[in-house]
């Protein structure tokens, strides 16, 4: 049975249920309302986000359930994106972003953690100043404060 | 862009920051002033100072305020032994600290008062302390208080190497034993280990004592030590209700030792290593129901209690008699029954396993699934003998049938004594070599045809080396073998026998790069 979802646009997205159900949180209202005609609003995703959403749901629909994995070691590993993950990724930063703040509120993990493992990419080995370049951002520390920061740093930094 | 970059909600930060290196950590806060705030608590979420350059680097003036601000994520603080860094962890409000591992110089040790300061301010802040790890370290008081305040506390290991806990100042003792009569039973903690002991080791076991849940131990004692007899009874009835006991000692400690055997052997994992022990034979004797036996370095083991114990160990799984350094000894060797007229100066060595009469179905046969043992085959005088004959098939068809039997098998590591025996067989002509067991055709290698189950044969300690056919053998017929380790490295004073085979397999494994069917082999 297909399920209906609007965006924060008020587009309407028709959708197979188990599609859908990629999002926990589609799948908890789901199972809240019961079976229901009604379509579910989403009014934090815009239309744009939304169809690149169910893009990915629709590839992965029939993924098994991720395992939470409970590894000792805190620190993730971000090389071992699938390619057709990878290529789904590639959009501008906007979009990014956008995707990842939409897998957090639908809660969808795998999303949200392919989307933060490529945000990571792209910070991993580069210098501040990359940093801004890759971001746009602009540096407002004065040179003191610079100064300050190199030093307070410098035990990360060499390694 | 720099503002959705900026906004991305925190948590989310942190799910980036999991897969960035603190140094990558370190070059995002020096981006903006905006981007330091959200970053700067990153940097000290997982804090490992272990590595003794980066500790160098970091200038704990500079560093402390920083860490006063942004501990507040911080779940492990991890030192390096003898480092003093734990002073920043004074300021800190570290309230979802975790793990804490550090190390006490003893120049810090020493002033008492800042060691109780930090660990009262700690105790305080982070009740969600779960891993503790304490090393140099004997105020029984500030553990103490730990203790009482870290309900999560489920792991505690305490590393007094260099101390003896004689040293602590006594006016500690009324406090602590006031303590332990109070409410601050550690019943969440489900793994101890305690190193560096020496002399009176009475104080352990209180704590031991006052953790009902315990499932794990691991005691390494070094040098001399002693237990007071209300300790040994109190001992005896924790080790028996663990599920893993490690026993490290460099002094035997007869006694207790064989108490510990005695009811360790129902803990699932066992690991002794205690050096020039008499007799394990209470080991044998405890109907032991251990799933994982590992012996390091422990040099007496009465042939007739080895054959005792693994006739008895009907759950046994992993068995190790290897010293983990894999020097000089063999330690359990199987002795076949022919060589006792032999040079005659060997009955007395007590850690050998002798197969005599027909062959005794281990009781652990079906369950052993990995074992590592020297195994030797012995035979009669060396004079009666060509130095490179072949070894005689009586003596290894004992070995190998006994191997045979162990069908589920997956992996096999063979160690040998690497020196000649003294004014043993063939000394002076390599005469180890000739003792160990023979992987050939002739010596009955096929007797091991139904270990379909085997998947790593590891005879890199072994004196002889595995020539072509064998090696085709085992890839043919162990279905599920993947690897054969040490089949191209020489022994030192390998002699011809060996330096031939090595080579036939070397050639072997050119030819069959990939191995055969799952296999692959490696030198």
């Amino acid at each position: 049975m297909p399920v209906t979802l609007t965006s924060l646009d008020n587009q309407e997205f028709k959708v197979d249920k188990e599609v859908a159900e990629r999002s926990i949180l589609i799948k908890n209202m789901i199972e809240d309302v019961g079976e229901s005609d009604a379509p579910i609003p989403l009014p934090n995703v815009s239309a744009a986000v939304l169809t690149k959403v169910i893009e990915y749901c629709e590839h992965h629909r029939n993924d098994p359930v991720q395992v939470q994995d409970e590894t000792d070691d805190p620190r993730k590993r971000s090389n071992d994106i699938e390619e057709w993950d990878m290529k789904f990724m590639q959009v501008d930063q906007e979009m990014l972003f956008e995707i990842i703040l939409a897998a957090n509120y639908l809660d969808i993990k795998p999303l949200l953690d392919v989307g933060c493992k490529t945000v990571a990419n792209i910070i991993k080995g580069k210098t501040p100043e990359e940093i801004r370049k890759a971001f746009n951002i602009v540096n407002d520390f004065t040179p003191e404060e610079e100064a300050q920061i190199k030093k307070e740093n410098e035990w990360a930094e060499d390694r | 862009m720099s503002v959705l970059f900026s906004l991305l909600p925190l948590e989310l930060v942190g799910l980036v920051a999991d897969y960035l290196s603190v140094h990558d950590i370190a070059a995002c806060t020096r981006v903006s002033r905006g981007l330091r705030r959200v970053w700067a608590p990153y940097l000290f979420r997982d804090l490992d100072l272990t590595s003794e350059s980066q500790a160098g680097l970091l200038d704990l003036d500079s560093v402390q305020r920083l860490f006063a601000e942004n501990g507040q994520l911080t779940r492990s603080f991890v030192t390096g032994q003898g480092l003093e860094h734990g002073t920043l962890l004074n300021e800190a409000r570290c309230s979802r600290l975790g793990c804490l591992d550090i190390g006490f110089q003893r120049s810090f040790r020493d002033s008492a008062s800042s060691t109780l300061e930090l660990v009262r301010a700690l105790t305080m802040n982070s009740p969600f302390l779960d891993r503790v790890a304490l090393h140099g370290y004997y105020d029984w008081t500030v553990t103490l208080s730990l203790f009482s305040h870290c309900r999560c506390l489920s792991e505690l290991h305490l590393d007094f190497a260099g101390l003896t806990i004689r040293e602590e100042p006594v006016m500690i003792d009324e406090f602590y034993v006031e303590s332990l009569s109070g409410p601050a039973r550690l019943t969440n903690v489900k793994q101890m280990s305690f190193s560096g002991l020496r002399g009176s080791i009475d104080r352990i076991v209180d704590l031991l004592s006052v953790s009902p849940n315990l499932a794990a131990l691991t005691i390494h004692v070094d040098g001399d030590w002693s237990l007071c007899e209300k300790s040994r009874t109190n001992i005896m009835a924790i080790v028996g209700n663990l599920q893993s006991l490690t026993w490290k000692a460099n002094q035997a400690g007869e006694w207790v030792l064989d108490q510990m055997l005695a009811l360790g052997g129902h803990a699932k994992k066992l690991t002794i290593a205690v050096p020039n022990v008499q007799s394990l034979g209470s080991l044998a004797r405890s109907g032991a129901t251990s799933e994982s036996i590992t012996l390091d370095g422990v040099f007496g083991f009465f042939g007739n209690d080895v054959q005792s114990f693994l006739e008895r160990a009907t759950r046994l799984r992993e068995f190790c008699a290897l010293p983990s350094t894999l020097l000089e000894q063999g330690h359990l060797r199987i002795r076949s029954h022919h060589f006792h007229d032999g040079a005659g100066l060997m009955d007395d060595l007590p850690w050998v396993l002798d197969l005599d009469g027909p062959t005794q179905v281990w009781g652990c046969s079906l369950t052993l699934t990995h074992l590592e043992i020297a195994v030797e085959c012995l035979y009669p005088a060396f004079d009666e003998r060509d130095e490179f004959s072949p070894p005689s098939q009586v003596e290894h068809t004992v070995v190998y049938q006994q191997l045979g039997l162990l069908v589920n098998l997956q992996l096999l590591r063979l160690g040998q004594r690497r020196a000649p025996i003294p004014g043993g067989v063939g000394e002076g002509h390599g005469g180890y070599q000739t003792s160990c067991l023979m992987f050939s055709f002739e010596s009955g290698i096929d007797l091991l045809r139904d270990m379909q189950a085997m998947r790593t044969l590891d005879v890199r300690w072994t004196a002889h080396r595995i020539g072509a056919p064998e090696l085709e053998w085992f890839s043919t017929h162990w279905p599920k073998l993947v690897a054969v380790l040490g089949l191209t490295d020489l022994p030192p004073g390998a002699g011809q026998h060996c330096i031939v085979r090595a080579d036939l397999a070397a050639d072997w494994i050119l030819a069959h790069p990939r191995g055969v069917g799952r296999s692959h082999h490696t030198a």
